[in-house]
């Protein structure tokens, strides 16, 4: 990989660290990605909340607000993101905090991928994704 | 492999490795390094980024019917109307008081199975003696 220059976060206007929240909702134990991209991100220069396994919605969602989150990862390899990611989206959105930036890594299959961008997940990171392109899709797409 | 195992007896043993969060750490540095090689194209995985055959086609994915939840949270119902909530009570409660001293749980187990306490009541059971296990993720 080449040098730091590919991961060092871009000073923002607000001079502020892009601040992310990665969660494993649901009961998938696969925590290998979520922990990787956490990492990625931090050493990326971004403030990484990662929530450990088997979190509900409600608590990703709560994390999320508490923690003044501009970006949340869900990792979901359990194939139960059809019902996961509507309920977060939704609680999101009824906290009035659908501007963060919503990202979803895993195993998704590519028929459902539009369907999860109509309900407002802004990336969808499948098997095969670099984390360079991760960082950047959440640098750019952070605007707070 | 024995440097690791050197290591952790240092540490005091594997639990105490564990609650060191040790093999977590060293097992996310190493997939950490992994991933990087393969980001730069320096560890190949065929198919991913090597030696790919082009596009996959359509792979049918098994989908779970939703009904399928709500049919469960059913029967679960059922189960429930049906048992004796005394029997479950009580056999629960021994199996409390078997998991506070020494005692084999199996047979505690086999009678709030056949009372049909549900996985979620026994597994509750045993968190109010046992406590129950939160991860300090590292990463």
């Amino acid at each position: 990989m080449a040098a730091d220059t590919d991961t060092a976060t871009e000073p923002r206007p607000t001079g502020r660290k892009i601040r992310v929240v990665v969660a494993k909702p649901g009961l998938d134990g696969h925590d290998r990605g979520a922990k990787i991209i956490a990492r990625a991100l931090r050493d990326a220069g971004m403030e990484v909340i990662y929530t450990g396994l088997h979190q509900t919605a409600e608590q990703i969602v709560e994390t999320a607000l508490q923690e003044d989150a501009d970006a949340v990862g869900l990792s979901i390899l359990s194939g139960a993101h059809m019902t996961l990611v509507p309920k977060i989206a939704n609680l999101l959105k009824g906290e009035g905090a659908d501007d963060i930036v919503l990202v979803v890594g895993g195993t998704i299959p590519e028929e459902d991928i539009d369907e999860l961008k109509e309900l407002g997940v802004a990336g969808i990171f499948t098997p095969g994704s670099s984390v360079q392109e991760i960082i950047d899709f959440i640098e750019k797409s952070v605007t707070r | 492999a024995y440097e690791y195992f050197d290591k952790i007896d240092e540490l005091g043993g594997m639990v105490a490795a564990i609650e060191q969060s040790y093999p977590q750490r060293e097992i996310a540095d190493a997939s950490f390094r992994y991933q990087l090689e393969v980001d730069a194209g320096e560890r190949i995985v065929v198919g991913v980024n090597g030696f790919e055959e082009g596009d996959d086609g359509a792979i049918s994915t098994l989908r779970i019917d939703p009904a399928l939840e709500r049919k469960q949270l059913d029967r679960l119902q059922a189960a429930r109307g049906r048992r004796s909530s005394a029997e479950v009570e009580a056999a629960l409660t021994r199996l409390r008081e078997a998991a506070t001293g020494d005692a084999n749980l199996m047979e505690p187990l086999l009678d709030c199975a056949r009372a049909r306490a549900s996985e979620g009541e026994i597994v509750e059971s045993l968190q109010r003696v046992f406590g129950s296990y939160t991860e300090t993720p590292v990463f």
